[in-house]
């Protein structure tokens, strides 16, 4: 295989006193679908943060293009992160800007000589392929829960990015937006040649698409390997979570002490 | 007893980390005050949102209390005979301290509040993380416009409110208690010194334009992303810099009247 694109080397982890990471490792393979599905709580979220930086690992690497982005600096980062895109899980759009404003601030901030004709064109492009090039005027508070993620994932492909990271995108979305999105995320792969990690615990959308995926459980990933791989996988957690079932050995529960009813 | 020693300490300790984390927080912003200025139209909207919206309240605020300060002024003045020196009392006490200390008072209850307000729900909504991630630099693009526009704002504010407060004290004075109108600009105009007055109020009220613009943009920056957070940052915000305002206000006067 090529070399990697982004290596997490025994990545750990903690909040506070709670372990969320453990001697994590895995790699992400250039123009490929990289999934890491887990249940909801076990720190996909957060290891997307540590991936593109915003959070530091108690200990071990993530490495960009073999280069350790802890020992970047910030300059160095901030370039680096011109070539990322990230969908946030609330969209976290900017919230005194408008649709339309909100697609363009990037091209704005870093490319401010392009002619303002271009601009529109391009975010009109984007805006267009998530469906909402009738909603430019409108402003984040008026729009629902899927459609600001829709508008946040537009711009997070505006500027073309190498790297994209989807933090849930399925979530909140009716059956027709889903297939357009999974449709729109495996097109954007293939055909801009990006390289896609997509976090999510929507297993049948994700491993309709992924080239690869990680199931994370308990700081850990348990099994990996193509779709096909996992579905065939004999381990008890991965049918578990493929299949959904509450009982098993995935714990469900937050780490509690056992619940009992005492009778003394 | 030990425990109210162990408190004590705890108490400095946080304080003192408070105080770190606000020279941190200052030597990250000076470097970006150069840029900020070019900033233009992101600039000017803070400045609007600061400034122009708080005009209502310094407006009215400035003309009731000058005309207070004519009633009383007028009042005592009277049990002394000199009645035209309202004029003086009223200008020199508002350019001197009831101008920027009022003023500032008011623009850290509306805009103050607003600010850390909307800089917490900012963070509380990935905002600030989605801009990093974006590669912009959220100090550059939502706090350091922001700092600028009060600085910008507040001082205006205080001459609008020292102008209308003067304008209040001459309606009661001279429309309704019958006090001569020469005679009250005209005494005011010979004790009210440029220098020592007037620049001085200025100076008062930019320093305490810097004083709320940190300590908002402070709180909002390090609140803790909830609404619970947010809502107590917005509380201590308004706490912190009304205090601060008098505070500084004892300092400067002890400096420059003296
Ligand atoms: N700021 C924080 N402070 C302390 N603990 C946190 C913080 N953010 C997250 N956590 C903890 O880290 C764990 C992982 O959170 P994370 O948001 O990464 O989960 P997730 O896998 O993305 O879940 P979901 O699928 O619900 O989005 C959670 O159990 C949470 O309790
Ligand atoms: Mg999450």
């Amino acid at each position: 295989m090529s070399t990697p694109i982004i290596e997490v080397i025994n990545l750990s982890f903690s909040r506070g006193t709670r372990k969320i990471f453990h001697q994590l490792s895995f790699r992400v393979y250039p123009g490929k679908i990289t999934a890491i599905m887990g249940p909801s709580g076990t720190g996909k979220t957060t290891l997307l943060k540590l991936m593109v930086g915003q959070l530091k690992p108690d200990h071990g690497q993530v490495l960009f293009y073999g280069q350790d982005i802890q020992t970047l600096s910030r300059s160095q980062l901030y370039r680096l992160r011109q070539k990322m895109g990230m969908l946030f899980q609330s969209g976290a759009l900017l919230t005194d800007l408008s649709v339309y404003e909100n697609v363009a601030f990037p091209l704005h901030e870093h490319f401010s000589n392009l002619a303002p004709g271009l601009i529109e064109k391009l975010v009109e492009m984007k805006l267009e392929a998530v469906g909402l090039r009738g909603a430019k005027q409108l402003m984040p508070a008026e729009l629902s829960g899927g459609m600001s993620r829709r508008v946040a994932l537009a711009r997070a492909i505006i500027l073309d990015p190498e790297v994209i990271f989807y933090d849930e995108p399925f979530v909140g979305q009716d059956p027709i937006t889903m297939g357009v999105l999974i449709k729109l995320i495996k097109s954007l792969n293939d055909q801009l040649h990006l390289t896609s990690v997509l976090v999510s615990h929507d297993v049948d959308e994700v491993l309709s698409i992924a080239d690869h995926a990680c199931v994370l459980s308990e700081g850990r990933i348990i099994a990996e390997g193509s779709p096909a791989e996992l579905k065939a996988s004999d381990s008890e957690y991965v049918q578990q979570f493929l299949q959904g079932r509450a009982d098993g050995p995935v714990p469900f529960h937050y780490p509690v002490e056992p619940w009992s009813v005492s009778n003394d | 007893m030990i425990k109210a020693i162990a408190s004590l300490g705890r108490s400095s300790l946080m304080l003192l980390a408070g105080i770190g984390q606000m020279a941190l927080f200052i030597w990250q912003l000076l470097p970006l005050v150069p840029g900020g200025i070019w900033r233009i139209r992101l600039l000017i909207k803070q400045v609007y949102m600061a400034g122009v919206l708080s005009l209502p309240i310094i407006v009215t605020a400035g003309l009731f209390v000058g005309m207070v300060l004519g009633l009383q002024g007028h009042h005592i003045l009277k049990t002394f005979n000199s009645e035209e020196a309202v004029g003086t009392m009223t200008a020199l006490s508002l350019i001197r301290e009831l101008g920027p200390v009022v003023a500032a008072l008011l623009f850290a209850g509306r805009a103050g509040s607003a600010l850390t307000a909307e800089v917490g729900l900012m963070r509380s909504t990935e905002q600030f993380s989605a801009l990093e991630m974006m590669a912009v630099d959220p100090m550059r693009y939502v706090v350091m416009p922001r700092v600028l526009a009060c600085i910008i704002a507040l001082p205006m504010l205080a001459m609008i409110f020292i102008a209308l407060g003067i304008f209040g004290g001459y309606v009661v004075t001279v429309g309704w208690l019958g006090v001569d109108s020469g005679a009250f600009w005209s005494q005011m105009n010979q004790n009210v010194d440029w220098h020592a007055d007037v620049i001085n109020g200025f100076i008062k009220a930019v320093v305490f334009a810097v004083l709320i613009a940190l300590v908002a943009l402070y709180q909002g920056c390090y609140a803790i992303p909830t609404s619970e957070g947010v809502s107590r940052a917005t509380t201590r915000t308004v706490v912190h810099a009304s205090l601060g305002v008098l505070g500084l206000d004892f300092i400067l006067t002890s400096i420059m009247f003296t």
